[in-house]
This record gives structure tokens, sequence and C-alpha cells, in this order.
């Protein structure tokens, strides 16, 4: 068996030997914005967050990774069956261009990718409607597991109301906040920092996770577990810089580089329906 | 007319006067009962689980839940599909679907599904291919 089956030559592999390029990329290039607050403390969320606590044996990780690629079943392989199937009509990944709304744009990824998952139908959804309302209009960065505390008790925009990186308060208006509702999140876990098997049990789930990496100084969203070796791991991410960036804006981390400072997983997503006005303006 | 073509005559009329009150047409037939488990005017399936144990899922019935197949399988054959935890917040969802996540079920996780005529309400199947052998059933 190869044990890189899943991983495409095409696509980055971030490790602890190469990571420094990774960082000097994001330095010197400056459409590619990151932003976690280094003083920011992961607060204990209240309300329907879970500690994470049923975590799956690593002795059943090497057949379920292989029952999951063998049959299409991982998140990314979601988004591109319902892409050919016109159902996914926009990029994979978020592109938070040079705003430093990372910490923002991989929880609402996360709730989109949930979206999917449900069966509910495909709306783009504004990183900055979340963004810039927790951190009153200023471009600056934070973490995570605050923004899904937003989601929770507010929502999120759809991008046809409120621009994705628009960090302006002309879009906080009426019509902005009556849609808001439709898209919250109801129940997720707070995983322990830098806790592998939490991660790697989400994803053997399909529970996408917002990781914030501090030796990154970027929020990415973990979307699948890979094997790389006998008893080796590292994990799929969907990135937020666009579908130019990586493997159709997706990468790899592994080694000490894939463990989270901060990770938070949504795994229930407010159902609606839509009127067909809603849904046109929505879309 | 003896009594017994009298009698005759009078049932005959009796019955023309039941059938133009009726409105003249021909009799109804007699409605089949539904046992479709939840009301709908298109084939539907919703799978249910309970989101915090999936952990504990076997990967085949997570595949239902999650994966490509069975929902590839239900679009292509018309069937529409939903994958809701039972703590979904449904207030904004369809008549419908609130209806199907609200059939009484024994045990998660489940499936219900109807094309409007009929349907189940079961405990989920072990196999995506053992799932869409179940709604073959009712495919029309």
């Amino acid at each position: 068996m190869s044990f890189r089956s899943g991983i495409p030559s095409s696509m980055p592999v971030i490790d602890d030997v190469n990571f420094k390029l990774f960082v000097d990329e994001a330095d010197q290039n400056p459409k590619y914005g990151r932003g976690l607050d280094p003083s920011y403390k992961q607060p204990l969320i209240p309300g329907l967050a879970t500690t994470f606590t049923e975590t799956i044996p690593r002795s059943e990780w090497n057949d379920r990774i292989q029952y999951m690629e063998e049959n299409r079943m991982r998140l990314p392989d979601l988004v591109d069956d319902l892409k050919s199937r016109g159902k996914w009509n926009g990029p994979r990944v978020l592109n938070q261009s040079q705003t430093n709304y990372c910490w923002i744009n991989a929880p609402v990824h996360t709730i989109m990718l949930t979206r999917a998952k449900q069966g509910e139908l495909y709306i783009p959804l504004s990183p900055a409607s979340v963004g810039a309302k927790i951190k009153n209009f200023r471009n600056v960065g934070g973490w995570g597991s605050e923004g899904l505390k937003y989601i929770r008790e507010r929502g999120v925009v759809p991008q046809s109301l409120w621009p994705a990186n628009a960090i302006d308060r002309r879009y906080d208006n009426e019509e902005s906040d009556r849609a808001r509702s439709h898209f919250k999140c109801h129940e997720w876990y707070t995983l322990r920092p830098r806790n592998f098997d939490q991660l790697a049990s989400c994803l053997l789930q399909n529970i996408p996770v917002a990781i914030g990496l501090n030796w990154w100084g970027h929020e990415v969203t973990a979307v699948a577990l890979l094997r790389t070796g006998e008893n080796e791991y590292a994990i799929l991410i969907d990135n937020s810089w666009g579908e130019n960036w990586g493997d159709k804006g997706r990468g790899v981390l592994a080694g000490t580089k894939m463990l989270p400072d901060d990770a938070v997983a949504p795994r229930v997503v407010t159902a609606s329906s839509f009127s067909q006005r809603d849904h046109k303006l929505w879309s | 007319m003896t009594l017994k073509q009298n009698i005759g005559v009078l049932l005959v009329f009796f019955a023309a006067m039941l059938w133009v009150q009726g409105g003249g047409g021909l009799p109804d037939i007699i409605p089949i009962p539904s046992t479709a488990p939840f009301p709908t005017d298109k084939p539907r399936v919703l799978v249910i689980h309970e989101s915090e144990y999936t952990a504990k899922l076997p990967v085949e019935q997570l595949d239902i839940l999650t994966g490509t197949r069975f929902r590839g399988w239900c679009q292509d054959n018309g069937w529409e599909f939903k994958s809701w935890d039972e703590e979904t917040p449904i207030v904004q969802a369809d008549e419908s679907w609130k209806k199907a996540l609200s059939v009484t079920r024994t045990d998660t996780p489940w499936m219900v599904f109807s094309n409007g005529q009929s349907g189940e309400s079961i405990p989920l199947p072990t196999t995506v291919d053992s799932a869409i052998s179940k709604l073959k059933e009712y495919t029309q």
C-alpha cells in the first residue's frame, strides 16, 4: 500500500523540517493574510460547547482511513462531489485576501462544510460578517473559538448580503441581521490544545476542525486524517488563501506542525428551508 | 307489477337519487390509507443521529451519514437527503422535514423515508448498499 496515496504530488506538505519556508512565504506575500492574536486566552465557552471525551482508538485508525479514502467519504470528497453535481457553486475554500481574518475564515468554512454534510443548500457565507462585529470593524487577529461563540449566538451572513472580506459597517443592516439567524452553530466540540487524538477522532467522524497554529500565526480548517507511514499520520487542511494556493487551496500538515493551539469543531448547525426569494437573494 | 318488481324499482330509484346527490360521477374509490411515516410531496429520506456519539458508529454506518455514495444515489434517483442530529434546530425548516424528525424512534441512528404514499421508519441500515436497497423498494 502506498501510504501517501491520498496526497497528490501537487499538494504542499508542511512539516518540522520545511515549515520556515511556509512562514516566509506568508511573511513575504501580502496577499496571504494571517492573524492570530497572541494575547488571546482560550475561554471556557458557555452554552452547548462540549468538551471532547470520546476518542477513536488508534488501533482503528488505519482501517478507517483506508475505508474513507477508498469510498470517497471524506469532507473534501463531499465538496468535490457536490461541485461536480453543481450543488457547490463556488470555490472549494475561502479566500481571506489581505485581511487578518484567518481566525474567522476557518470557523465559517467549518459551518459551510457542516451545512453540506447535513444536506443543506450551498450558501457562501461571509467571515467578515462575524469578524468585523467581534472586533468592532477593525482588521485584527483573533481565535476560532471566539468566532464560533459569536456564530452560535448571532449567526453568520451570506456573502451576497455581506461580501466575504468587507470590514465595513454599511453591510451591518436589518436585512443582513435577519439572514444571520438561518446560519447558526448549535453544538460543537472544544478540543484540548495540542491533543492529536482528539483532532484525529473528529476527522475520522468527518467533523471539520478550525485549528489555530501559533508557529504559523494562522488558522486553517482540518478536513481529513492521512496515513503517511506505518504509524505516522498527517492532516489535510483547507487553507483560506483561495484555490490558487497549494492543491486547489488544500495542503498537508505533518509532525508537530499539525498540533493545534486552539481547536473548535462544529457538529450541528441550523437547518433552514428558505423562501424562493431568500434563496435567490442569498445564493 | 309484483311486490318484488316494485321493491326492485324502488331500489333502483333510491340508488339513482344517491348517485345524483353524490355529484353524478363514478363513485369514489375508497382511498388506501397512506403508510408514509411523514407527509411529503416528493421522495425524502432523513438520517437521524446523535453527533456526540458518532465515534462509536462503525465506519460503514458513518458513510451513510456523511459520505458521498448514499447521498449521491439519492440525488440520482430523485430522493432529497438530509442527515441531522436529533437536536438540530428546525424552527426554520420545511414542515415535512420537521415531521420526519419527529417520528417515533426507539434508538439512534435512525432512518425515516417517504415517497409520499409509503415509506418506513427504521433503525439505520448497517451499510450504504443495504440503505440503497431499502430505498429502491420505494423508488417509483
